[in-house]
């Protein structure tokens, strides 16, 4: 999901922008200049796949996140394909805002690298990577769903409102999302990976 | 003088497929060859042979696991890499690899900007080599947009602009069609007529055998055999290489004459009808 | 997923179409135009009040207007935010019941012109040169290094992956695949969306070697000073901008 500038309070993009400029500062200390032509050309194919239209039942179609799948990848620097990536959907498309970036950078990145972490820390108890991939995609949306309510709800309470409120609809659909297409896309992502290029999964130094 | 000297060669690296039995593929096996300079130079063998591999090496891509390379006079090793590279040209095989900008004049200048060219020098040489390609009128265009055959010229710019000693070239005419392969010919024949050297590899064994000074056929990460393109003459060791013996070869073998192009071949036939006549 | 993708065809990734046109817009000198954007659009977030949004709505929609960026354009690219302000006018009213539907209004309608008001200035300062010459203006203003570099080298790429997938999706509907919603089809994206990535992977270890090969040694080299030094009119435009905003805050404030 891509927040469009003046939907949030001045606070939260500021905190966005400042918290995304610390992770962001931290990935590139670790990236070392030959990871640069990796990171870059991951970035672009996940500004490609993140434009994927997928099918929902109706007249209805859906863009996946897959930041679980960069944080597996590539650790904290997807923080930087992140951004990147969304920074591309902004200049390209129109995606998202200026003031939002940071904010919208932050909320895909940082469940990205906790479902990252999570899909390594699984690997004894569940060794199917299609299963543990299932988990770190709807992990990981579940987690920006609620990051995006909380935000919207600090931003200002009247999201909040009633049962059809904004952060309601947001945490229901996240949810449903998470189930239905994001867990199942990640999950094949990487059985498709671990039986063409097992040595891709090894545990990106955190 | 001697462009390259390779001595006890060997490189092996892990393989990134499944299948166990393909773990550490040895890609190079001892090899120890010297090529003159100011030659052309074919390397010929099958996918996989070690061609690449070795051309790797020629401007510390890849650095020797064993043995040694000098390449125009300096040891291959880390520390003279950026030098090496300088002297020696690198282009690829797939364009769509190398041309890394969002212009065609951003990516012929990359090399240049590396080595902290002036941006008034730089504008001279990118026209220059487009020029010298045949494809200034591209300057502005972006990579992505263009033929396989400009994305091949624009490469091969980008690579002249460094203004290179030794030249080598992945694979060019793959991909080409007749007459884009013929000014590539006729670009790289001047290149070396500048005194360049020019080494390339190629499938196409006609090809080799009509334009180049040297022949070197890998098979398996080995060197088979080097020599004049005469070498491509043996029909046994061209099958165990997984090659072909040139045509000219083929028609001719029985004969005592060794046209090398199809000018010499038709001198020869001309010759031989006019002693029947 | 690619058909009916209006992401993945023609002139989707070019807002820049109508770049080559003239006006003070296009003259403009991209840099100065990042920084007074950046500037507006920070500006234009922090108004409270609907009369000086309206007016940077309609300021915005004016200056569109003059530097010959047509209207239906302009709606095509930003109307992927209107369904999201939808619902934030549906939540807001349904939430909050009809007693408290004028504040649900104003609320919803203060966010709606800044959104809008945001992307409209967006548009017209990718708009009014190539999209290369604006990446380059972001070079420019000192961004790290790092995200530049990878800023370039992934904007050259996307083309590339953007063709193989489609590619990959036409053999797919050759041998009858067929795009609902199925856990076959989420199979199908998934297996896509891994063997990009591997190719993806792959083409970078090569593309490196190129870099290398050519002196590449962490950054990606700029030219170091753009095309003209700015002008006297980059300032003048640059300070409007900057003018306009403080207008705007004075007038948010003084307004009840």
């Amino acid at each position: 999901m891509h927040i469009a500038d003046g939907v949030l309070s001045t606070p939260v993009v500021v905190t966005g922008i400042a918290a995304t400029g610390a992770l962001v500062a931290y990935a590139a200390a670790k990236t070392k200049t030959e990871e640069l032509p990796k990171i870059s050309l991951l970035t672009g194919a996940f500004f490609v796949v993140s434009l994927f239209s997928l099918p929902l039942p109706g007249p209805t179609c859906v863009h996946p996140m897959l930041g679980a799948f960069l944080g597996i990848l590539l650790g904290p620097k997807a923080v930087i394909a992140i951004l990147v990536g969304l920074g591309l959907q902004a200049v390209l498309l129109q995606y998202g805002g200026i003031t939002t970036l940071g904010i919208n950078t932050l909320m895909v990145a940082l469940p990205a690298l906790v479902s990252g972490k999570l899909f390594y820390a699984l690997k004894k108890s569940i060794p199917s990577p299609l299963k543990r991939g299932f988990i770190a995609g709807v992990f990981a949306t579940v987690l920006v769903g609620g990051f995006l309510a909380l935000i919207m709800y600090f931003s200002d309470e009247r999201y909040g409102y009633g049962y059809f409120s904004l952060v309601n609809l947001i945490l229901i659909t996240h949810l449903v999302l998470a189930v239905v297409v994001e867990g199942p896309v990640t999950g094949f992502a990487l059985r498709y990976l671990e039986k063409a290029r097992p040595a891709l999964l090894q545990r990106q130094n955190y | 003088m001697k462009a390259v000297k390779i001595k006890d060669l060997s490189f092996s690296y892990e393989s990134q497929g499944n299948n166990p039995a393909d773990k550490t593929v040895y890609a190079l096996d001892k090899i120890n060859l010297e090529l003159d300079a100011g030659k052309k130079i074919a390397f010929l063998g099958a996918n996989g042979s070690g061609k690449t591999t070795l051309f790797y090496h020629l401007n510390g891509l890849n650095l020797p696991q064993s043995g040694e390379v000098e390449v125009l006079g300096l040891k291959v090793s880390k520390g003279i890499r950026k030098e090496l590279r300088k002297k020696v040209g690198m282009v690829f095989e797939n364009p769509d690899n190398q041309l890394i900008s969002t212009t065609v004049y951003d990516d012929v200048a990359f090399g240049l900007r590396n080595y902290r060219w002036s941006e008034e020098r730089i504008k001279e040489k990118v026209h220059a080599v487009l020029g010298k390609v045949q494809a200034e009128e591209l300057v502005d265009s972006s990579p992505y947009n263009l033929s396989w055959g400009q994305k091949k010229r624009v490469a091969i710019a980008g690579v002249l602009a460094m203004e290179p000693e030794l030249l080598v070239l992945d694979e060019p005419f793959s991909g080409l069609d007749p007459r884009v392969t013929k000014c590539l010919l006729a670009l790289l024949d001047w290149l070396n007529s500048e005194g360049k050297t020019v080494i390339i590899s190629a499938h196409d064994v006609d090809l080799a055998y009509s334009w180049a000074d040297e022949v070197v056929i890998m098979s398996k990460g080995s060197i088979v055999n080097h020599g004049t393109p005469d070498v491509l003459h043996d029909q046994q060791e061209m099958e165990e290489a997984s090659l072909d013996t040139p045509i000219l070869a083929k028609v001719f073998q029985t004969s005592p004459f060794w046209p090398q192009n199809t000018a010499e071949a038709r001198s020869v036939v001309e010759r031989l009808l006019e002693g029947q006549s | 997923m690619m058909g009916s993708n209006g992401h993945m065809t023609g002139d989707a990734w070019r807002p820049d179409l109508y770049s080559n046109l003239s006006s003070w817009g296009h003259a403009w000198d991209t840099r100065a135009k990042i920084i007074a954007l950046v500037v507006f659009v920070f500006g234009v977030v922090t108004l409270n009040s609907i009369y000086p949004l309206m007016l940077s709505f309609v300021l915005v929609l004016l200056a569109v207007v003059s530097v010959k960026i047509p209207l239906f354009f302009l709606v095509k690219r930003v109307k992927w935010v209107l369904p999201f302000l939808i619902f934030i006018f549906i939540g807001l009213i349904l939430g909050r019941g009809l007693g408290n539907i004028h504040d649900s209004l104003y609320f919803g309608g203060t966010v709606s012109l800044k959104a809008l008001t945001s992307l409209t200035a967006t548009l017209l300062v990718l708009g009014t040169q190539s999209l290369e010459k604006f990446l380059k203006g972001l070079a420019q203003i000192r961004l790290p290094r790092v995200i530049v570099s990878v800023l370039f080298l992934s904007y050259r790429y996307i083309f590339m992956f953007r063709e193989i997938v489609q590619d990959t999706y036409r053999a797919l509907l050759s041998r009858g695949f067929s795009n609902g919603f199925s856990i076959q089809t989420l199979r199908v994206y998934g297996e896509i969306t891994g063997a990009l990535f591997i190719k993806a992977l792959d083409r970078s270890e090569i593309v490196l070697k190129s870099m290398e090969a050519r002196g590449f040694d962490g950054s990606i080299p700029f030219h170091s000073s753009s095309e003209r030094p700015l002008d006297a009119k980059d300032m003048i435009k640059t300070l409007g901008v900057l003018m306009v905003t403080g207008l705007l805050l004075w007038l948010d404030r003084g307004v009840i």
